[in-house]
């Protein structure tokens, strides 16, 4: 209405939305498997660069095609995702700090390695498919499909829920709580993989960053990831993450076609961000008033009966 | 031997000395390094000078870190204080307006982040991040590209004034005073030691997290007027690193990343001139800046792994 025409109003939007819609829900995904439990890993956007970058630049060295590149960065994705479980399993210190530091290292080890220049994938040969927003919707769907089953079929989701209520009643239980957490970490190493891969194959290239600004790009996904989780208890955090960074691109292509910069789209992503958590902190608080009144009610009544008893005898 | 070495970790005099130790190696190091180049008058008076700023934000940090929280806005805090004092300034053209509005407009934005955390019940930890990306955000869009300038004559005149070291040593000393001689300063030990018995025993809480980000809302004021009369100028990176530096100071000069009785108030002004020594020597030795990274993680990652007492089980409940 306010753009006076459609939002959608060709392929190119389509193909636009496709592909930020699977690098959005896949980087959300990745952060749901330890931010669900409390843990916020700083690490994985320079995590989604060494995975992309190193991984990427080893397949194009070998020859590989798109998809030798995609399966190199998620081997590569996985390996560092298991490194920073296996630190954070062994040295126990809070999420936060660890990831700052791994993302320190990581986002070095991407600049060093790939000597400032990323890795390229405009030009480079047999890799067009990952352009191709078939190509994205697939990985995208094999990708829901995993964690929709991981969530929903598995023993990892038992052990996931447990750990969300109480790790001492979890490891009580008799889960290896450790075991748990280096499989949430090496996961989400993958899925930001190829996150970051989709990325590249998007704009032609991923450039490597220093000085923590590679946190940015995972930071902006933990709001569809809380909508996400939101959503997902009426249906499933697949299903749930998926329709929340459809609507959080959508947002955002509307704030595009509005003519608001990205700086401010953030903004505004951000102060609703801040809403949102307050409310999912104190959604509870209107339930305990009602409950709350309706007890002093119900004392009240009682009070009343118990004086007119009381005087009727 | 871990056993010893574990006990070792523990005592109080090896947690004090040890950052101290650390930080005279790396000095000696460094100057054997460069030829003694680097222990030259101009390049000591350059390290203190850049470490200043680090410093100030770093001591009102010790409060909230000893409260077992976590801030990573502090560096966009004081950026975003900065242009907002900075074009008061250049409205105004009064030192004395400037200096107040740093002080109240820092002060302000740490009790938004407290009272978020207090009242609203969303975690330190993450509101810090949305404010750090928020913050971010706002300076790019007041400022976009472009910068903006203060004049020489008032930074030169701040400058030559001394400023920055009189202001440190004021607001040092009263950070002293607040942290080790008063009920203030071991409420939030009591706090950061543990949470639960803190409230149990009548602490109240909330009030002591507010007090923790208002005191490091004054350092982070601070913190902006020196930056920005070092600099001139403010722009998207200014204090874009202040952030991880604040971090790393905290951990280096020793203190606990859990908070607790391991909090001393020094521990943010020796972390914060062992991180410029660190940055300094290792350019001057020829590093380049990405190994520079590196190493300072590395480093970063080794003290918090060798400094830090392991918990039985994993941390969690940060959210």
């Amino acid at each position: 209405m306010q753009t006076g025409g459609h939002l959608i109003s060709s392929m190119l939007d389509i193909r636009n939305i496709i592909r930020d819609l699977g690098v959005t829900a896949l980087i959300a995904f990745a952060l749901s498997l330890n931010l669900g439990s409390g843990r916020f890993d700083l690490s994985l956007g320079a995590q989604r660069l060494v995975a992309t970058i190193i991984g990427g630049n080893i397949a194009l060295r070998l020859g590989f095609n798109g998809i030798g590149v995609l399966i190199m960065a998620i081997l590569f994705g996985l390996l560092a995702g298991f490194v920073v479980g296996m630190i954070f399993i062994t040295f126990r210190v809070p999420p936060v700090i660890l990831g700052l530091g791994m993302a320190m290292v990581y986002e070095s080890l991407a600049f060093a390695g790939s000597r400032g220049l990323g890795l390229q994938l405009f030009g480079a040969p047999n890799t067009r498919m990952l352009v191709n927003p078939n190509f994205t919707l697939m990985v995208l769907g094999l990708a829901t499909l995993f964690v929709f089953v991981l969530f929903t079929y598995t023993k990892f989701r038992y052990e996931m829920q447990a750990m969300r209520g109480s790790q001492k009643i979890a490891k009580t239980s008799g889960i290896n709580v450790f075991r748990h957490v280096v499989i949430c970490y090496t996961i989400a190493g993958g899925l930001v993989a190829i996150a970051g891969v989709l990325s590249a194959a998007m704009a032609g290239a991923l450039l490597p960053t220093l000085g923590m600004t590679s946190n940015s790009a995972v930071i902006a996904m933990t709001f569809p990831m809380f909508i996400g989780t939101y959503l997902s208890r009426r249906s499933n955090i697949a299903l749930g993450i998926i329709s929340a960074s459809l609507t959080i691109r959508l947002f955002g292509f509307g704030m595009v076609a509005l003519q608001i910069s990205t700086a401010l789209n953030t903004t505004i992503n951000m102060i609703l961000f801040i809403g949102f958590l307050a409310f999912l902190a104190n959604r509870h608080i209107p339930d305990l008033r009602k409950r709350e009144k309706a007890r002093i009610k119900e004392a009240k009544a009682k009070i009343k009966e118990r004086k007119e008893l009381s005087l009727a005898s | 031997m871990k056993a010893k070495l574990i006990q070792l970790n523990e005592q109080q005099f090896f947690i004090r000395i040890a950052p101290i130790v650390l930080l005279l190696v790396m000095g000696i190091g460094f100057n054997i390094a460069t030829n003694g180049r680097f222990g030259s008058a101009r390049n000591l008076n350059l390290i203190v000078t850049q470490a200043i700023i680090v410093a100030t934000v770093a001591t009102g940090a010790v409060f909230i870190f000893g409260t077992g929280n976590i801030s990573i806005a502090l560096g966009a805090t004081t950026a975003i204080t900065a242009a907002i004092m900075a074009n008061v300034y250049l409205m105004t053209e009064s030192v004395v307006i400037m200096i107040v509005v740093a002080i109240a407009v820092a002060i302000l934005i740490m009790i938004v982040t407290a009272v978020l955390s207090t009242v609203l019940k969303v975690s330190v930890m993450f509101v810090s991040i949305v404010m750090m990306v928020l913050f971010q955000a706002i300076l790019q869009t007041i400022l976009g590209a472009g910068t903006i300038r203060l004049p020489y004559a008032m930074t030169s005149a701040l400058t030559r004034g001394n400023f920055h070291y009189w202001s440190f040593i004021v607001y040092f000393i009263l950070c002293a005073i607040l942290f080790h001689f008063t009920g203030i300063g071991r409420s939030i030990k009591f706090i950061g030691s543990n949470n639960f018995c803190a409230e149990q025993s009548g602490i109240y809480t909330k009030k002591y997290l507010m007090l923790a980000f208002i005191i490091s809302g004054v350092g982070i004021g601070l913190a902006a007027i020196m930056t920005s009369i070092r600099t001139g100028t403010i722009g998207v990176n200014t204090a874009s690193s202040l952030n991880m530096d604040v971090v790393l100071a905290i951990v280096l000069g020793g203190m606990s990343v859990f908070g607790g009785t391991r909090s001393y108030i020094y521990a943010g002004v020796l972390g914060a001139i062992t991180v410029t020594l660190l940055n300094n020597g290792l350019l001057m030795v020829g590093v380049s800046p990405t190994i520079l990274q590196l190493v300072r993680g590395i480093i970063f990652l080794t003290l918090i792994f060798a400094g830090q007492k392991r918990p039985d089980r994993l941390p969690d409940k940060e959210i």
